[in-house]
């Protein structure tokens, strides 16, 4: 356990403290920027769990109780729901940007591998996290997510009944998607990232890919 | 100003680098550690020409060496930009804090919200029709019935306490558009999932305005 820690440390201090030359310094910024948002969402996360009630009969008013009678509730919702569409926002530009760049192929695709899939969790958060108000918005987006979900071959089905807990948008789903946001997703997006940094760190000049005007 | 190579960089790189700065008409003085190949310019070299020449070469970092008045300067420079930084990020600190620690304080409960709200208004509630509106937050519909009796209840079905029903004047019911349970004006159950009745409110005509009350 110990040395683990020390292993998450380091690669931090590592990342941080590594010189970073200018053709990757576009990059790494908007990768800081993500993880900057992410600590932003952690701890407004964090303090909406407080009061949040994750089951039908008191989901939405204990959001409107965040809203209306907790000292500075709207302000933390407020800056957990736009940091929430900032992320989405920087994810897709950087998405953008690496398959321009040409990231998918050559001896550094491994970053876009897990670029991807931290942007699949950012969308994840995103999903299981706006179901939580449960009002009728919320309840229809999940219900065309889940019928979305439904829609890939083979798996969808199953997908989406273990997704859902049931056949039906419900009390079920509300406590999975719960779960998944602040239980499951968390965690899994906290290792990507430290993957992606700690492959940053060991990336050699020649494996940067090429900016346009360098071609 | 030095150039920076990967330690196991080819001979002929190096060669041709040299070849490539020799160009600038300096000398090229190649030292190779254990960790990095270092090929130091005297300070004379054309930067800009070498940065331009560089840029063609992804294998190579270049890294400006600085003259010491140059150095000293940067040196104050980042002394003031830390200070500043330190100071800013405090400020930043005890703004982010503050909402924080009000959020943690135990909320002052409901305290204002009245058991008692004007529904409306009777001229503006025609028979067979409803007025939404809203109780200590919650939504309540206000029913005319086909008779010019008047009702309230809840207007959230509740099967899954989501979706908000809506008044079907032909068939004279609240429908969920969920999945198609229905209640009567009473807020009894009449058809679907919902498990339960509807809550209802009590309903008072002063002259031409309609309140609606909670008890407790
Ligand atoms: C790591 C920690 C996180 C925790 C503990 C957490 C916790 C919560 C809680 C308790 C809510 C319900 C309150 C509400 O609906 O306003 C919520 C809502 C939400 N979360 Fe998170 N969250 C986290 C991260 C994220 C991230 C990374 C995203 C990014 C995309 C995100 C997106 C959302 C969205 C869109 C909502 C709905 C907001 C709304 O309805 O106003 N969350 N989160
Ligand atoms: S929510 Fe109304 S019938 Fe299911």
């Amino acid at each position: 356990m110990r040395s683990k820690r020390h292993g998450v440390r380091r690669t931090l201090w590592r990342a941080m403290q590594q010189p970073v030359s200018p053709r990757q310094a576009g990059m790494m910024r908007f990768v800081w920027l993500l993880i900057l948002l992410f600590a932003v969402q952690i701890v407004t996360g964090i303090l909406l769990s407080l009061y949040y009630q994750p089951s039908p009969e008191s989901a939405y008013e204990s959001v409107v109780f965040i809203l209306r009678d907790v000292s500075f509730g709207w302000l933390l919702r407020g800056v957990h729901y736009w940091s929430a569409q900032l992320m989405i926002a920087l994810g897709m530009l950087q998405v953008i940007r690496a398959f321009y760049a040409g990231m998918y192929k050559g001896p550094g695709r491994i970053h876009w591998y897990i670029g991807m899939l931290l942007f699949l969790s950012i969308l994840a958060f995103a999903l299981t996290g706006s179901l939580l108000a449960w009002d009728q918005t919320a309840y229809w987006g999940a219900v065309g997510a889940m019928e979305w979900v439904e829609a890939i071959p083979v798996v969808g089905t199953m997908m989406a009944l273990v997704l859902r807990g049931g056949h039906q948008v419900g009390a079920a789903t509300l406590g999975r998607f719960y779960s998944i946001h602040i239980l499951l997703l968390p965690w899994i997006t906290f290792y990507l990232l430290l993957a992606h940094l700690w492959l940053q760190s060991r990336i050699r000049a020649e494996q940067v890919p090429m900016t346009p005007k360098e071609k | 100003m030095i150039l920076v190579l990967e330690p196991d960089a080819p001979q002929e790189l190096v060669e041709s680098l040299c070849r490539d700065v020799e160009s600038l008409g300096v000398t090229c003085e190649v030292s190779r550690g254990p960790r990095e190949v270092i090929i130091a310019l005297p300070p004379t070299v054309d930067s800009v020409e070498l940065q331009k020449l560089m840029e063609e070469r992804r294998e190579v970092d270049v890294i400006p060496i600085l003259t010491e008045p140059e150095y000293v300067r940067q040196r104050g420079r980042r002394k003031f930009m830390r200070s500043l930084l330190a100071g800013l990020g405090l400020l930043s600190g005890v703004a982010a804090g503050i909402p924080v620690v009000g959020f943690l304080l135990p909320p002052r409960k409901q305290l204002s919200q009245p058991n008692r709200v004007l529904g409306g208004r009777v001229w503006q509630l025609s028979r067979n029709e409803t007025k939404l509106v809203r109780l200590r937050g919650k939504p309540v519909l206000v029913i005319n019935d086909e008779f010019g009796n008047y009702h309230a209840v809840s207007a959230l079905c509740t099967h899954m306490n989501v979706c908000q029903l809506e008044w079907d004047p032909s068939r004279r019911l609240l429908a969920c558009p969920c999945h198609d349970g229905a209640f009567d004006v009473h807020g009894n159950v009449v058809a679907g999932p919902p498990p339960t009745p509807l809550q209802t409110f009590e309903v008072e005509v002063q002259g031409d305005e309609i309140y609606i009350s909670r008890e407790g």
